[in-house]
């Protein structure tokens, strides 16, 4: 499917709030809100990885918020511990093979445990950046 | 909160189905969590099939008297999808999505007129799990 402009602009609002009904979405853009419910369905199935509720986590007490950059000799084993780990929100596959992860725990001990356990993939290279404070977050939208 | 994380557009009345808490309760707890612990809901989106093949995690160390000039600069620029304040040799920690590397490449250019002391970047190959933290039912007994 070729995204046309309707599409971008029913896009765009559900970026700025996925949880607005297609009743608001075509008072906010001037779209037959039976357009709105055609194209949501087209977006969702084509471009719309996901909804979800974007959370302030350190204020239900994951103080710790780290960023990770790892290059392990395991890299497949650790991919795969990582994507099924409870604490690691997002992964990615970065370029120089290596995979980038952000975990958040509640306590530095519970990272440092974490750091442990991806050990026995054989890790060769590990950049830790904590996050100190988010500024952005899923902020992009002039597609 | 967890189903909320797990899809963000999921109907009241489902949850309630699904969760046996009153449709009532649920509406009310969403409000008060709207207003505290919840920044926004929203969809995330795979740029690529928009035509911006081009994902980028980028790390600035950036001279402390043109921090502030350069952080109104990262948020402010409509490539930049997500920004942070790090550490460990970087001050921030930012997420740009770009069309080519034409458009990358303009982007660096005008990062060169702010006191950049070190940069690094990442090009995201996959995205392999997204915003996926307690989205478990594990952890709705951490939330409650």
């Amino acid at each position: 499917m070729k995204i046309k402009p309707t599409h971008k602009k029913i896009l765009r609002r559900l970026r700025q709030n996925s949880r607005e009904s297609f009743a608001e979405i075509s008072r906010a853009t001037s779209i037959p809100v039976s357009t709105v419910f055609d194209y949501h369905k087209k977006l969702d199935e084509q471009f719309i990885h996901k909804y979800a509720s974007l959370i302030d986590f350190r204020k239900l007490g994951y103080g710790i918020r780290v960023m990770l950059y790892i290059k392990a000799q395991d890299q497949e084993a650790l991919e795969e511990y990582l994507l099924k780990h409870p604490n690691v929100n997002n992964l990615f596959q970065v370029e120089k093979k290596r995979l980038g992860c952000e975990v958040f725990f509640k306590t530095l001990k519970d990272y440092y445990d974490f750091l442990e356990t991806i050990e026995p993939f054989r890790i060769q290279k590990l950049e830790e950046h904590d996050i100190i404070e988010e500024l952005k977050l899923e902020g992009f939208k002039e597609f | 909160m967890s189903y909320f994380r797990k899809n963000a557009r999921e109907s009241l009345t489902k949850l309630s189905k699904i969760t046996h808490i009153p449709v009532s309760t649920i509406f009310d707890k969403l409000k008060e969590f709207e207003g505290t612990v919840i920044n926004k809901h929203t969809c995330l989106v795979d740029f690529r099939k928009l035509g911006f093949d081009i994902k980028v995690h980028m790390m600035f160390k950036v001279n402390k008297d043109a921090r502030e000039e350069f952080q109104n600069f990262l948020l402010n620029n409509t490539r930049i999808n997500s920004v942070f304040r790090i550490n460990n040799g970087y001050d921030y920690l930012v997420e740009a999505i770009f069309r080519d590397m034409k458009e990358l490449q303009d982007f660096s250019e005008k990062v060169e007129k702010y006191s950049v002391e070190q940069k690094q970047d990442f090009f995201v190959l996959e995205d392999i799990k997204r915003e996926d933290f307690l989205t478990f039912k594990t952890g709705i007994g951490a939330l409650v």
